[in-house]
């Protein structure tokens, strides 16, 4: 370990000297330490499981060596790497551009939203990296002939990000379509990196080695669990009763101390997000919102202006607690407190990164103690109560205002029939089912 | 009384809803009270309907502040109506406004006249510059194509230009909507030879018994109903948050007492050491592998997650 620590320079590392230079060009010279453990371990052909939280360099630990392999002969379909979200698809797909530039670089981002005939289009052109969500790279496997998607049996790499959430149920039936179209285990290289060690991912690091194989490496999968949340973190709430949050919320957002810093707002629904939205909207707030129910374009937009700064506030569900890397969120606020402590730790690091300041502040309601007290145990931490917002000032300034903005937008929503695609889509799910039963 | 200025400006509530799909184009006057919504729109048919008479714009520019007037002056009455000596007098003025307005209005009764199918492509205005030829026209609507429809057709390199499906006119008098339905109707254009429209034919229905008020009557009506939801919606929660109000004040009561009691060094009472209520709480749940049993979700390996997990490594 000791020997690790004092390797200070990517080349030592065994990356190419075009690679390291690209990283100069972007301003990093230093490896992490993930990034020192893992990409020797990746370029020597072994299979990877990596524990390794958000923010700390686990996009280059494993594009690092890809890359290095991949230039040494670079053929069409050199990997593959899954993601759960669209836009963590395109985040990577982009630092994997921006890395391979100087060398040709063909890099196809497979996420679902977007045309499909065009993306059909890419994979013939055999990209030499395919960065997808599941669903829409099981629609190709499916649907398209083998001069699309030939090629994959041909992949020497399948990365699996944020594996904890790939290795669930919701993402299993395409995840096994797409394995099912690589080649079998013992002709590529699997990595996998996670922020938290679940049964799924037990199970794989306990599994049998292969003979063909060098043993499988396994960075901090124990101790990740340990990591948490930075010091620079400051963990608050406040208590509100359910129906006055809306008011309280804007009024955390105009006080003194927020009114011109970037905030990112966690919900637990698409509803809601949208019901803050418009709400914030009306209030003259700039505001963009992600979740699952909007359009692709619009989804893409919004990042962008809030990214740009053209939008102060973000209202996201939980598409947007993983990996989205946007160094100048100064806020978080968990509007709705999530089930999973661990959750609460992805949203929170939105926040605080790289040795930044930052502050998660919580509404916690009448029905909320509980989790409250999971997440303290989690972090090892208790939040204080914060002292930005009182109620007299709520009162005085927010709330009236803030509630006639609700239902308006609830009845705009209403008019404009909000929801209604998914419910139909849900309904026709659960009509073909019993057609088949 | 209100019920009498809502049936008054009814088009115009109901014409601001038209507008989100379809293209609504009216009268000049009409046209210019919202010039702000329709400004392309208005530039379009000031551009290519230069037939209007000057009498008429001189009209449309006064009628635009009274429109205003109205509206604004409806909404001031609708926002506070307590103060009921500036209410009676601004009622009074509201009900000057509104006559002055109907006595503008024509005292032909209106004819109502519908298009089955308009020639592709035709606008608006080449609309009514046709049915000019018969009278004076009022208020035309044409519907426009499905947006996905007209997508389709550029994408698959087809006309970019809007295509019309149906449309009504409405005729200041009613026997010159007769005159139009009878003498173009299953009849080409005509005009000049050689003009673009000559030999597109026209399917006109004169309406009998149907006015412009039929058409908006169910729009009106339902942006009524859900005006006075939204009131009723606005008036409940106030009452909920009167409920809380009431509540933080009583809390800091308490809490003053509280404080009084011990600085004259009382022991505090042992009855608010319990909550006073108990909520059900929300379900807490993880699927970490080394998270406490009590919140731990049961890991339920499905026959394709078990797959996937051999397959993988």
């Amino acid at each position: 370990m000791s020997e690790l620590s004092r390797i200070t320079d990517f080349k030592s590392l065994g990356l190419s000297k075009w690679l390291t230079e690209s990283l100069k060009a972007m301003k990093i010279t230093q490896p992490t330490a993930i990034q020192r453990a893992c990409i020797p371990k990746i370029l020597e052909g072994r299979d990877c499981i990596g524990g390794a939280k958000t923010g700390s360099g686990k996009t280059i630990a494993f594009a690092g060596p890809m890359l290095t392999k991949w230039s040494e002969d670079p053929c069409g379909m050199f990997g593959v790497v899954l993601t759960p979200t669209r836009e963590l698809a395109m985040q990577i797909a982009e630092q994997f551009t921006a890395l391979g530039s100087s060398m040709n670089i063909r890099v196809s981002v497979v996420v679902g939203g977007e045309s499909i005939v065009q993306q059909a289009l890419d994979l013939q052109r055999k990209p030499h990296f395919i960065i997808a969500t599941p669903g829409r790279l099981a629609h190709h496997i499916m649907s398209s002939g083998d001069d699309t998607v030939g090629g994959l049996m041909r992949t020497k790499y399948l990365v699996l990000d944020e594996a904890d959430i790939l290795l669930t149920s919701t993402f299993a039936g395409h995840l096994a379509t797409c394995i099912g179209a690589l080649p079998p285990k013992d002709k590529r290289q699997t990595l996998l990196f996670t922020a938290t060690i679940t049964d799924q991912v037990r199970s794989l690091q306990d599994a049998p080695a292969q003979e063909a194989k060098p043993p499988l490496f396994a960075y901090q999968v124990e101790s990740v669990d340990n990591v948490a949340i930075p010091s620079t973190l400051k963990t608050e709430y406040i208590l509100v009763p359910e129906h006055v949050k809306e008011a309280y919320l804007y009024q955390l957002l105009t006080c003194e101390e927020y009114e011109n810093k970037t905030a990112i707002i966690f919900v637990n629904r698409t509803m809601t997000a949208e019901i803050l939205r418009r709400t914030l909207k009306q209030l003259e707030v700039r505001v963009a919102s992600l979740h699952s129910q909007m359009p692709q374009q619009e989804r893409t937009n919004s990042l962008h202006r809030f990214r740009a700064n053209a939008a102060r506030v973000l209202i996201a569900t939980d598409v947007a607690s993983r990996g989205l890397d946007i160094p100048t969120v100064e806020l978080v606020v968990n509007y709705d407190i999530p089930s999973d402590p661990d959750v609460f730790i992805h949203r929170a690091g939105r926040t605080a990164r790289a040795g930044r300041n930052g502050d998660a502040i919580s509404f916690v309601t009448q029905r909320d103690v509980s989790r409250i007290q999971a997440i303290e145990d989690r972090i090892n931490k208790k939040m204080t109560e914060t002292n930005k917002v009182h109620d007299t000032a709520v009162i005085r300034k927010a709330l009236t205002k803030v509630t006639k903005a609700k239902r308006e937008s609830l009845m705009a929503m209403q008019k404009e029939n909000f929801g209604e695609r998914r419910r139909l889509q849900k309904q026709k799910q659960t009509d073909g089912k019993s057609m088949r039963s | 009384m209100s019920d009498k200025i809502n049936s008054d400006l009814e088009d115009f509530s109901s014409d601001e809803e038209n507008d989100q799909n379809n293209v609504l184009i009216q009268t000049k006057k009409k046209v210019s009270s919202k010039d702000d919504i329709f400004s392309k729109k208005v530039e379009d048919i000031e551009s290519e309907d230069e037939s209007e008479t000057e009498k008429e714009q001189g009209q449309g520019e006064k009628q635009q502040p009274v429109d205003q007037n109205v509206n604004k002056l409806e909404q001031e009455l609708k926002e506070q109506p307590s103060s009921t000596s500036a209410l009676d007098l601004k009622t009074e003025k509201l009900r000057q406004l509104v006559k002055s307005k109907a006595a503008k209005k024509s005292k032909h009764k209106t004819g109502v006249v519908y298009f089955s199918s308009i020639p592709p492509y035709m606008k608006p205005a080449k609309m009514r510059q046709i049915l000019t030829r018969f009278g004076e026209v009022d208020r035309l609507f044409l519907k426009k194509e499905d947006d996905q429809r007209h997508k389709q057709r550029v994408k698959g390199g087809g006309n970019k230009k809007n295509k019309y499906e149906e449309g009504w006119a409405e005729f200041i008098r009613k026997r010159d909507a007769k005159l139009c339905a009878e003498t173009l109707n299953g009849n080409i254009i005509g005009g000049k030879k050689g003009t673009f429209y000559h030999d597109d034919i026209l399917n006109v229905k004169y309406l009998p018994g149907f006015k412009w008020a039929d058409l908006t009557e169910q729009i009106a009506r339902e942006n009524d109903i859900r005006q006075a939801k939204l009131e009723m919606e606005i008036s409940q929660a106030n009452k909920l948050n009167a409920d809380f109000i009431r509540n933080v004040e009583q809390s800091k009561m308490i809490q003053n007492i509280k404080k009084s009691r011990k600085r004259a060094g009382q022991e505090e009472e042992p009855s608010d050491s319990y909550p006073r209520r108990e909520f059900k709480q929300r379900r807490v749940e993880t699927n970490r592998a080394n998270a406490p049993s009590d919140i731990k979700q049961q890991s339920s390996t499905s026959q394709n997650l078990g797959n996937v997990l051999t397959s993988l490594l």
